[in-house]
């Protein structure tokens, strides 16, 4: 595919998806600030810009703009630096945001803000564009496939947060392309980017550290390809590996140094990471820690109503069709990515925040949808070559698929034009449980179980209510709307009791301000208007080219 | 001379395949027997008996004054006729059975208590038998290999709900044996032609509606297969003959006749019970309990559907592992017989579609999906193809099918697992235990407390999946008289979850073995030669045909 296509043509590909899902991500950035871990994560951020390693001033207080909660002493928190890291040059436009004196300031400070998760979510979507064509699907598959990626799955959604689980998948997927990069030309440089990257996810979070030895393992895969290919015959361990072992591990051991160094900093040892030994600021961490029954939370990732990876991602069931193919066409890489989809759903089996509340579905698999996606790709190849030939076999398969990536984009709409934590803590004034949240009282490990597993309380039906509210806001039907929440026909008693006004907003930025006549402005519609123009050229833009670059690939092939 | 040859063939081979599920009837029901319960059936099995006593005592006429015997079997759920709002059919099964149900109940000897249960629980064990007997015959009927058949039944037999279900005297294992009876004696008729068969499947349908109202949603369904049929041999006739001619007449009438028998009881046995023909009970205010009227058919669709597949209390697929075999079995299914399977598949579908909405769609107090418990048969009917060519393969010894192999096995033994927890444990008193914890606001179903369904944390929290549960109950009387006791009864698969939900006190009848001579072995080991000798001896009846129907269906 590739050697057909000219590379500034791939790149050009490229560039496009990601500019595309650049302004579409940016049209739908949030209305609301963002709060708990991210906010703390953005604290951090600010105090490395402003004071680096070195110790806070006397009386430095500024981290209180960001969380109450949340930071040691020295101004760090428990979580990863690589996050922050990329928060520097956004720190400001948060403190902007939150200091706006009217809402055009705010919106623009939002928008500044919010850049971040959208180039974060519009490389996602391109360094998985590129991969596909790695693994020899079709151009206009590989568009198909990233268009089903960047709007019918959670990258989405986690487009309007500041978490550090949608970089993982940004640096994993750069890892992977480089690695493949590495394969076909041989380049060490590559290695040297896979290696950064796999280094850059440690640093982002600490549990991407199981990845290292599978990236590992696919990268001797590659070495032994090589040498095997080259014919050389003699030791495996000739000048060539070790210039390449060099090239992958330099920048992966400088993270880990530096990953270590921050624990130093922290936590006075290297080895601490902050979770598990009373050094973060949340008792949960240690109290509970690797303590749920590992099936237990296996069900709660895959199955449970509230959580479960499939119902927030249905286009990600493809995957089940194309595994067999995709193992048969790229055995190695397939095998890798169900190791990196296998090692993230065993770690947090039994990791007692398995949910990663308060988010929208499972916030630590939001990195994960790629590479279901990849597996999946053989299958959208097959069908598209099938409706082109018009085989009619193909019909009821496309429909299929179809009706899955529309249920799956219905999905996401609900995930991006609510808050999550708004519906979690509407759902939460229900007197269900003996306790609410967790304290010394009622000292719970999942507090928000009706949320996790109860379907009438499931946050994809909560948010549609929640839509329907704010859609009959002014009408006559309002209160009987409100009043019947998803989880009234399990018992009466649970009827909403109070509306809280602020909690039933629409989390997007111009929307928001679009349904608040007072603030109605157009500016931010000539924003949006501008955005949705580009986004949407692009898309058809796109479409177009890979269809017709693909005829042209498909006729010279028959050509020959 | 070769046709006279084949016909003599063929005619062994029939005796054969008889044989073969005479042999499996009778190891089911010696094995079913071997794991009847210890505990006397309560609540809506109760009710039932009760009714059966009332029908074998004075018919559909009046009840004398004084007569009513119902609270000898149940202190609720009899309207002042002596009847009840359930279906009538599993009441009729239940009438030989009345007296020893009051036997057991009265008789403080642990071997009259033996005898009585085995007397009482040979109906389930028979029901249960049953129905494996007509899926190895509908297996083979459908192109199975009869290897592939016997071992198919065998995973339905013991790795599927069938078996913990012989244990009670639910109407809905009935379902099972009803409708496999429907299917064979179609799939005869479209063999033999004879109208008779046809006659059997009509009565198979009415009965199962008897048993139970809800199984009318099938009669449209076997009803199309019945005119598929019609179909198929008027387009075998030389005259091409359209569905709706002179030659359907007979088998249009052999059909009928038992079902329009069967409706015209249901709707007397509304009259009788509730002055109105059309009255079914449920949804009319007319039944003991509130809740069928007060919540009725408001479940979210899509709630429902989701509780009875993937809900870690009662989703289906984790309590019968093994139907997981009809995935990749549905492909050829529909292949091989896309009449037949079309047929299955409309009728498993449709019970799903219909408890989606229904407020009891868990069929509490069970153990798992009681509404699925006659589902079992139809999705190891779809695994079959996959299962036929897996034995195949095997007998090859093709190496490519060893990973198959490896993944069938297992999962097999998982749901054996799953079967024998839920056979040694009686549900009822997992329930109850994990009902003392304080989870929720309020406990079971009041008028200060209307909640539709009242073991929420049950159904859908995984910590407390009677799965889990069961598997803590049978340590906790495992380790009963050892020092490690009272540290694993601390430790329920809840604990992990809240501290203050570790159990105060527990209710030590609840923590038994719920087969009758491991329930008599552990509590009076003095009193256990008697029982512990007919134990041995049903089980070496079922080894005894199993092994030598083993033997048959592999050399046949």
């Amino acid at each position: 595919m590739t050697s057909i296509l000219k590379k500034f043509q791939i790149h050009f590909f490229a560039l496009l998806v990601w500019t595309t899902y650049f302004c579409l991500y940016l049209i739908t950035a949030p209305a609301t600030l963002p709060e708990g871990d991210e906010a703390i994560l953005l604290g951090v951020g600010h105090r490395l810009a402003n004071h680096g390693f070195s110790e806070l001033p006397q009386n430095s207080d500024d981290l209180k703009d960001f969380s109450s909660y949340g930071f040691f002493k020295s101004g760090f928190s428990k979580y990863g630096i690589g996050q922050s890291l990329l928060d520097i040059p956004i720190t400001k436009a948060f403190l902007d945001a939150k200091k706006a004196k009217n809402p055009e300031e705010f919106r623009s400070a939002m928008l500044r803000l919010y850049s971040l998760p959208a180039s974060i979510g519009a490389t996602t979507n391109a360094l998985f564009f590129l991969i596909c064509l790695k693994l020899g699907r079709r151009l206009d598959s590989a568009f198909i496939l990233v268009v089903m990626l960047g709007t019918t799955t959670m990258v989405w959604p986690y487009t309007q947060t500041l978490f550090s689980d949608p970089t993982l998948a940004a640096c994993w997927l750069l890892a992977f392309y480089s690695l493949l990069h590495f394969r076909d030309t041989k380049k060490d440089v590559w290695l040297g980017v896979a290696g950064a990257a796999i280094g850059f996810a440690f640093l982002d979070k600490v549990v991407a550290g199981y990845t290292i030895p599978l990236f590992s393992l696919y990268f001797l895969y590659l070495l032994r390809e090589r040498h095997l290919k080259n014919n050389s015959g003699g030791s495996l361990f000739s000048k060539e590996i070790a210039y390449s072992i060099f090239y992958f591990l330099t920048p992966l051991f400088i993270m880990i140094g530096l990953f270590l160094y921050y624990n130093y900093i922290r936590f006075g040892q290297g080895f601490s990471f902050g979770y598990s030994n009373f050094n973060s600021y949340d008792a949960r961490d240690t109290i509970f820690g690797f303590n749920v029954p590992f099936l237990a939370g296996l069900h709660g990732q895959l199955l449970s109503s509230g959580k479960g990876f499939f119902f927030y991602n249905p286009s990600c069931i493809l995957m089940f069709f194309g595994w067999r193919e995709s193992f048969l066409k790229n055995k190695a890489e397939t095998i890798l990515i169900a190791l990196l989809i296998g090692g993230s759903l065993a770690i947090y089996s039994s990791w007692f925040a398995w949910h990663g509340d308060w988010c929208w579905g499972l916030r630590f698999l939001s990195c994960m949808p790629p590479f279901f996606l990849l597996v999946a790709s053989p299958l959208v190849d097959n069908l598209i070559v099938k409706i082109k030939s018009k085989n009619s076999k193909a019909l009821l398969t496309a429909s299929l698929v179809s009706v899955l990536a529309i249920v799956s984009f219905g999905t996401q709409i609900l995930g991006i034009a609510i808050k999550s934590n708004q519906y979690i803590l509407t759902a939460s004034q229900v007197n269900l449980l003996k306790g609410k949240f967790f304290n010394l009282d009622w000292p719970i490990r999942d507090d928000s179980l009706q949320i996790h597993f109860i379907p009438e309380f499931s946050p994809i039906a909560g948010h549609f209510w929640m839509l329907k509210t704010i859609y009959y806001r002014d009408t006559p039907n309002h209160e009987k709307v409100y009043e019947s929440p998803p989880w009234i026909s399990l018992n009466q008693n649970w009827k909403p009791q109070d509306i809280k006004n602020e909690r039933f907003k629409l989390n997007i930025w111009w929307l928001n301000s679009v349904e608040d006549t007072s603030t109605h402005d157009s500016p931010a519609i000539n924003k949006v208007a501008l955005l949705f123009t580009l986004f949407f050229s692009l898309l058809v833009i796109g479409m177009i080219q890979t269809f017709r670059q693909q005829n042209l690939i498909d006729r010279s092939k028959s050509n020959d | 001379m070769t046709n006279s040859l084949s016909s003599i063939n063929s005619f062994t081979q029939k005796n054969k395949i008889l044989f073969l599920a005479g042999l499996i009837w009778s190891a089911f029901f010696s094995f079913y027997l071997l794991t009847a319960p210890s505990a006397l059936p309560e609540g809506d099995e109760a009710i039932v008996l009760g009714v059966a006593d009332r029908v074998s005592r004075y018919g559909f006429s009046w009840l004398p004054p004084n007569a009513n015997h119902n609270d000898r079997y149940s202190s609720y759920g009899f309207f002042a006729s002596g009847f009840s709002k359930y279906g009538l059919g599993q009441s009729l099964l239940a009438i030989p059975f009345t007296e020893s149900f009051i036997e057991a109940k009265e008789t403080e000897d642990w071997e009259i208590f033996a005898n009585a249960m085995l007397r009482l629980f040979s109906l389930s064990a028979a029901i249960g038998a049953s129905t494996n007997a007509l899926f190895f015959l509908v297996c083979i009927k459908l192109g199975r290999r009869t290897d592939t058949a016997f071992i198919l039944t065998f995973v339905l037999g013991l790795a599927t709900m069938i078996w913990p279900y012989s244990q009670t005297l639910f109407s809905d294992p009935t379902l099972a044996t009803c409708w496999l009876l429907a299917i064979f004696s179609f799939l005869y008729y479209r063999d033999t032609k004879k109208g008779f068969w046809l006659g059997i499947a009509g009565t198979a349908i009415g009965f199962a509606i008897l048993d139970k109202i809800v199984a009318a949603y099938t009669a449209p369904i076997f009803g199309a297969y019945f005119l598929y049929l019609l179909k198929y041999y008027s387009n075998d006739s030389e005259n091409q003959n359209a569905i709706f001619s002179k030659s359907s007449i007979i088998p249009t009438i052999w059909f009928a006749i038992p079902l329009a028998i069967a409706l015209y009881s249901i709707l007397y046995y509304n009259y009788i019970r509730y002055g109105n023909w059309l009255s079914l009970g449920y949804t009319d205010s007319r039944t003991y309990d509130l809740r069928d009227t007060y919540f009725g058919f408001n479940v979210p669709f899509l709630s429902g559907l989701y509780a009875q597949l993937f809900s870690s209390g009662k989703g289906f697929f984790f309590y019968n592992p093994s139907c997981l075999l009809a995935f990749p079995g549905l492909k050829r299914s529909f292949k091989d017989s896309k009449p037949e399977t079309l047929m299955i598949t409309s009728m498993i579908l449709g019970s799903l579609a219909i408890y989606s909405s229904w407020y009891g769609w868990h069929g509490d107090w069970c153990w798992g999906l009681r509404y699925w418990s006659c589902m079992p048969p139809f999705f190891l009917l779809l695994a079959g193809p996959f299962m036929d060519q897996l034995v195949l393969n095997a007998q090859k010894r093709i190496s490519e099918c060893w990973i198959s192999v490896v993944f069938v096995s297992s999962i097999i033994i998982l749901s054996l697992f799953v079967q024998i927890l839920g056979v040694l444990i009686k549900s009822n008193h997992f329930i109850l235990t994990a009902s003392q914890v304080e989870v929720f606001q309020g406990k079971f179903f009041n008028a200060k407390w209307p909640i539709r369904d009242d073991s929420l944390q049950l159904h859908f929290f995984p910590e407390f999946s009677p799965i889990a549960g069961h598997l803590w109950m049978i340590k906790t009387v495992f380790y009963r008289d050892s020092p490690e006791y009272s540290k694993v009864l601390s430790n329920p698969p809840w604990a992990s979850m809240n501290e203050l939900w570790r159990l105060k006190a527990i209710e030590p009848k609840n923590f038994r073995y719920n087969i009758w001579w491991m329930h008599t072995w552990v509590n009076q080991p003095e009193n256990i030669d008697a029982i512990l000798i007919k134990a041995v001896f049903l089980f070496i009846l079922f080894i005894s045909f199993s092994t030598f129907g083993i033997r048959q269906a592999f050399k046949t």
